[in-house]
């Protein structure tokens, strides 16, 4: 008895609570869906396992999820609970010092383990019958509430959790003992998800619903031929759950035209908490910083208009923007993902969103910013101080080896003020010691990956340089963080061509008053920058010019070409297709089911069936809402005993055709026509519903 | 053979026995299978006036026996006695030469003077002085039990019991029939004496003989004998149904669906006969007797745990 009713109540526990956590996430971005998913698979796979005290278990999985995704060494040393439970307890402590952002490693916790308890408690209502109407209505207000607060259309989520709600309350007094076996169950889910996978497989790659919810659960891209060796450079087919670090190859695909008076480095997004190992940046904490942060006094700096053109058929689906932009606007058919909660002409409100679109950019989609490139006067910024900067800037993993902070502290040691400290960095990263190639390795399991860059394999490109660059700034006390986008591209027909290729990685440290300021730590890469009076673009004299690598170019004029090393060999091959097999059979699979699944319907539907094997057809759909007949009554006895029985007449004239054709032996006898109508499993389900309403 | 007349019997028999519909159908029952009613209950129920009504309307010889304890099995079966005039032995019928037999608390008389019921019950002849003679046609006994005045009664052996196809209980009437039972009475009429023949006995015996034509499947077989067979192994019972149970049962079975107009037996005929069919063919362990026990209920319990066949 116990298997079926498990593995349905552990199914139907993850099942639901889906909509409600894809939902709240989709409105509060609390935690990475790639992480949530995974948990949720362990969840189900523990309830299966370990069904009494799965809980224990999932708290397990979930420290274990935790300690992979946020902390490096040994999940032994337990150093590491005790971090994390400090980290937390700051981390909520902070947050009613108002400024109401909390850190993904306490957002993941919490979330983590509010779904093992609403796990828990969900079980717990469901056996015994009630209070699933409860947990049903609170959901849903939830989910609704949290997404129209942060603008968002929560019609699929509310009324897909809501169906799945009714559906779990409908059979949550199922006769268990009886109910129909373990391996129908796994053969009926198994065809759900091939069917789902086939069609996820299938669909176009632009995704022309909204933010649908299983976008995140099933709507990946083919991958692409796995025999390509290293990954390719670029963000239009960039995943965020990729590991960084790794061999890249150059990708020359075009990606954008921007059309601007000088060379402009564009920021996609940023990321401020460093973990070290894996994708090395877990995803942006999108923190507001104190507004207005700075006035417009420190602005001083060029205004230019910047027209940015999407090429190439691979889109992106982020607004690539300058430093600072006045103004954003968005051409035809370009649209935002997320609502923007602060008045989007506020200048300032602009330097720390990531603009997401709705859908991935097409070729010749456009937007116009007007953007200020400030001259950022090294004077200026000397006096500066960091004491306004949120503490997550500062945070380091609490298993940095020490020998990256003495050597961040060895570096700096002649500086007695921020700006010369970062620029001491930046320019000890691109003296030479370090060397600039594609060709790297990932760092051993367990290693930090700063570590190992500056101390083992001492080569690496701009990811390495930028996040040895912003850890080390951090353990000198500078607050900092690793910003992504393009470098400035290659010029062309009076405006900068920027392909894959050019994708980038740099770090932008805080002075109070006056905001981020890029620091570049890449050797070979130059950041251009404008002085008042002076011509736009000019490398900066206080950026450190002089360390190029052997065999690459150095950077003569922002107008040309950047110099992104090209590695020996290296072919500029043009773009290979999205893999068109697996959506072929994929698609023809789909229709094959299709086909079949319909064919299954209309044989159910007209094949005639006797009245014996209708009656026990539908007795295993009553055993479902413990309408059946029990074992020792008859027929009769049973309809006149159930009183819940939808449609009695029907069902009684099935019964006598049955004691007919079983009891009387006549061969011929049909079911009452309407008996097949009346008892499918939707009608059943519903009368069900409709009369628990009533009572 | 249609059930009418068998119907309009039934309605005469309810004009007597007021609310009784149950108890009247068992009695149409045994009546169609030719078998034989053990009635257990208190007196002043109805149970003569039943079996009166049952006797005129069909229009057939009644009669009745009351037993005592003084009572002799010539006293039921008949007498030779030595006629001076003919010089020959001759043949004085007992009551028991009659279409129906009352056997009034049956209970009371010696159990040499029961058994003398058991062949003419049985066989359908009596033998009275070596010599055999039949019983008219149809034949049906009617035996009565007091239940509660335990002195001085005489228990009736298993092998009678087993003879009576089924054992019946009449109960009180509920109060509004009761009251109907008074009204009809008020002016010192009984409904009885308005109850005219509505049968004979030879469109009895075609439908005794239609009854037998119904259909019992073999599902039901396999019913009606795990029924019985499991009453031989439930702890409480000191003694099963025997062989003769299931067929009673069968029997009786088909003449309820026959009765109720149809051409199968279907479980629930089965079910509805089993306490009346069986209960009073199985013996109660003397531990559960003392525990007050009934078999009706044990019996009652275990219909209620056999598998139904549907298929």
């Amino acid at each position: 008895m116990q298997r079926g009713r498990r593995l349905f109540l552990a199914f139907l526990s993850w099942l639901w609570l889906l909509p409600l956590i894809f939902g709240l996430n989709a409105a509060m971005k609390f935690i990475n869906v790639d992480l949530l998913g995974a948990a949720l698979v362990l969840f189900l796979v523990a309830d299966l396992a370990i069904p009494r005290q799965a809980w224990v278990a999932k708290v397990f999985i979930a420290l274990v999820i935790i300690h992979r995704s946020f902390f490096a060494g040994s999940i032994f040393e337990l150093n590491w609970l005790n971090m994390l439970v400090r980290e937390i307890a700051a981390d909520l402590a902070g947050i009613s010092a108002s400024d109401m952002t909390v850190l993904t490693l306490t957002s993941t916790t919490l979330s983590l383990l509010g779904v093992i308890a609403a796990q828990t408690v969900y079980k717990v209502l469901v056996r015994r019958g009630r209070g699933v109407l409860v947990l049903l209505g609170f959901g849903a207000a939830l989910l609704a509430t949290v997404n129209l607060w942060a603008g968002k259309n929560a019609f699929w989520s509310v009324s897909l959790y809501t169906v799945l709600g009714l559906a779990a309350m409908a059979t949550s007094r199922v006769q268990w003992d009886t109910f129909f076996p373990l391996h129908r169950w796994l053969s009926s889910l198994l065809v759900l998800v091939a069917l789902m996978t086939a069609v996820a497989w299938a669909l176009p790659a632009g995704n022309f619903l909204e933010e649908a919810w299983w976008e995140n659960l099933l709507g990946w891209e083919w991958p692409g031929p796995r025999e390509g060796g290293p990954a390719r450079v670029g963000y239009s087919r960039y995943s965020e759950a990729s590991r960084l670090g790794g061999p890249l190859r150059e990708d020359s695909e075009p990606v954008l035209f921007v059309q601007s008076p000088v060379p402009v480095y564009l920021r996609g997004d940023y990321r401020v908490t460093y973990i070290g190992h894996s994708q090395v940046w877990t995803a942006a904490q999108k923190t507001l910083e104190p507004v207005p942060v700075f006035g417009p006094q420190h602005l001083q700096g060029r205004e230019v208009t910047v027209t940015v053109t999407a090429m190439g058929e691979h889109g992106i689906n982020t607004l690539f923007v300058p430093r600072f932009i006045r103004s954003l606007q968005l051409g035809p058919g370009v649209r935002y993902a997320t609502y923007l909660p602060v008045a989007v002409n506020t200048m300032y409100a602009y330097m720390d969103y990531t603009f997401l679109t709705a859908s991935r950019l097409k070729e010749g989609d456009t937007y116009v910013m007007e953007a200020v490139l400030p001259y950022d006067d090294p004077e200026l910024l000397r006096s500066l101080g960091h004491a306004q900067a949120d503490r997550i800037y500062l945070r380091l993993p609490p298993n940095i080896p020490n020998r990256v902070r003495e050597l961040a502290h060895n570096i700096t040691s002649g500086a007695d003020n921020g700006y010369d400290k970062a620029m001491a960095l930046a320019e000890a990263l691109r003296s030479g010691e370090w060397q600039y190639t594609l060709d790297t390795e990932y760092p051993p399991s367990g290693t930090d990956f700063v570590d190992w860059f500056l101390f083992e394999q001492k080569e690496g490109y701009c990811v390495h340089f930028s996040s040895a660059f912003v850890v080390m700034a951090r353990a000198v006390g500078l607050p900092s963080r690793w910003v992504i986008g393009y470098s400035s591209g290659t010029r062309q027909d009076g405006g900068y061509v920027i392909q894959n290729r050019h994708a980038h990685a740099w770090a932008e440290v805080w002075f109070d008053d006056y905001g981020w300021v890029p620091f570049e730590a890449t050797p070979g890469q130059t950041l251009p920058r404008v002085y008042p009076g002076g011509s736009p673009g000019e490398p900066d004299p206080g950026e450190p010019q002089e360390p190029q690598e052997p065999g690459v170019d150095p950077e003569p004029d922002p107008g040309q070409e950047p110099a992104t090393p090209q590695l020996p060999g290296e072919e500029e091959e043009p773009e290979p297709e999205r893999a068109v097999w697996p959506g072929i059979l994929a698609t023809a699979g789909a229709v094959l089911l299709a086909v079949l699944a319909a064919a299954a319907i209309l044989w159910h539907k007209w094949r005639k069936i006797s009245v014996a094997a209708l009656y026990e057809k539908i007795q295993r759909r009553l055993r479902l809402f413990g309408w059946q007949r029990q074992p020792w009554e008859t027929p009769r006895e049973h309809v006149n005993r159930v009183e819940e029985l939808p449609m009695k007449p029907v069902f009684a004239e099935m019964v006598d055709s049955l004691e007919a054709a079983v009891y009387g032996g006549i061969a011929d006898v049909q079911p009452p026509a309407q008996a097949k109508k009346h008892y499918s499993l939707l009608r059943l389900l519903w009368h069900r519903l409709a009369n628990r309403r009533r009572r | 053979m249609s059930t009418e007349k068998i119907q309009a019997l039934l309605d005469n028999l309810n004009k007597v026995l007021l609310g009784k519909a149950r108890v009247v159908e068992m009695v149409a029952v045994a009546l169609l299978c030719q078998g034989h009613v053990l009635v257990e209950d208190v007196p002043g129920l109805g149970k003569t006036m039943l079996v009166k009504a049952l006797a005129k309307s069909m229009g057939s010889k009644y009669s009745r026996i009351q037993f005592t304890p003084d009572l002799l099995p010539s006293d039921v079966v008949g007498v030779t006695v030595y006629n001076q005039q003919t010089m020959e032995f001759q043949y004085r019928p007992g009551p028991v030469m009659a279409n129906i037999v009352l056997a009034d608390e049956i209970n009371r008389t010696s159990p040499k003077t029961q058994s003398s019921l058991l062949e003419a019950m049985e066989e359908g002849q009596v033998t009275v002085d070596g010599v055999t003679r039949p019983l008219p046609k149809p034949f049906m006994v009617f035996a009565t039990q007091n239940p509660i005045e335990y002195e001085g009664t005489f228990p009736l052996p298993e092998a009678q019991l087993d003879r009576f196809l089924l054992r019946l209980e009449i109960g009180y009437p509920d109060a509004a029939t009761e009251g109907q039972i008074i009204r009809t009475q008020e002016f010192g009429h009984h409904p009885l004496e308005t109850i005219e023949q509505v049968i004979t006995a030879s469109e009895l015996l075609a439908a005794q003989e239609a009854a037998a034509q119904v259909k019992l499947e073999d599902n039901m077989v396999r019913y009606i004998i795990e029924l019985c067979s499991r009453t031989r192994d439930i702890s409480a019972l000191y003694l099963g149904a025997s062989p003769r149970g299931s067929l009673g049962l069968a029997r009786a079975a088909k003449a309820l669906a026959w009765l109720r107009g149809r051409q199968y037996v279907i479980p629930d005929d089965i079910k509805e006969l089993a306490v009346p069919v069986l209960a009073h063919r199985v013996l109660l362990t003397p531990e559960d007797k003392l525990r007050g026990v009934s078999t009706q209920a044990i019996i009652a319990k275990l219909v209620n745990t056999v598998p139904v066949p549907t298929r």
